[in-house]
């Protein structure tokens, strides 16, 4: 099952509630995937074995992976869009 | 739901404050809340320097707010706070770019990484694109009545 990784700059709010959000999202449309927040310090870890990357803060640079913007799960504006490209991330 | 009257309480509604800028709001409001014991006197510094980094504004509609926040460790008892400002306050807007953002409402985040507060969190995010409830909470001038207003669209 692939992987997306959320983070944030202190893992206390912002990533976790965007992780949990796209995992609802992602149940109510039967895809299966690990949505997982991680501390943006062990980013570059995670990287490697993840399918899609949410950011949340402005990514620093260019990543193998494709990378969202999380922000729209939090103000729900261009949401859809977001989500859509990490179900084709994942699928 | 005994996390709602955990975290929100009236004497942490702050209704038509008037602030100079996002600096002196942080200023006074961690002033406030280092007084009720809520955090350690880490937190005002901790809180300012996390907005430079990771800026915390939203460009939610039909207004714009923010959520400042910093790491557990200032925390002392989790708690949210609610500060409705006389004039809108500017922030950086979270996230992608250096746009800034005229927050109607902040919401300071005092969380500790605490059982149900993420779901909690994910309410509150969720009401903030609830226009309808949104517009209410700009005018509810009574305390009792605006947290009632939340608890009701959180819970």
């Amino acid at each position: 099952m692939k992987k997306i990784i959320v983070a944030c700059g202190s893992g206390v709010a912002t990533s976790q509630t965007v992780a949990s959000k796209i995992d609802k999202l992602l149940k109510e449309r039967n895809i299966r995937a690990t949505v997982e927040a991680v501390d943006i310090k062990s980013l570059d870890t995670h990287i490697k074995t993840s399918a899609v990357y949410v950011a949340i803060t402005k990514p620093q640079k260019e990543y193998p992976i494709p990378v969202v913007n999380g922000i729209a799960f939090l103000t729900g504006i261009g949401m859809e869009e977001e989500l859509n490209k990490i179900i084709k991330a994942v699928q | 739901m005994g996390l709602f009257n955990d975290l929100f309480s009236e004497d942490l509604i702050f209704l038509d404050t008037p602030f100079r800028d996002k600096y002196d709001f942080f200023d006074k409001v961690s002033n406030i809340l280092l007084e009720k014991g809520l955090v350690k006197p880490s937190f005002q510094k901790a809180i300012v320097e996390r907005e430079e980094n990771y800026p915390t504004g939203l460009r939610t509609v039909p207004f714009h707010v923010a959520i400042p926040h910093t790491d557990p460790e200032n925390i002392i008892h989790p708690f949210i706070a609610v500060i409705r400002p006389e004039e809108t306050v500017e922030f950086s807007e979270m996230g992608m770019g250096n746009e800034k953002v005229e927050a109607k409402m902040m919401f300071v985040l005092g969380l500790n990484r605490g059982e149900g507060q993420t779901e909690l969190l994910s309410q509150l995010i969720q009401l903030f694109n609830n226009s309808q409830v949104m517009e209410q909470l700009i005018l509810e001038n009574d305390k009792g009545n605006f947290i009632r207003l939340l608890k009701e669209n959180i819970e």
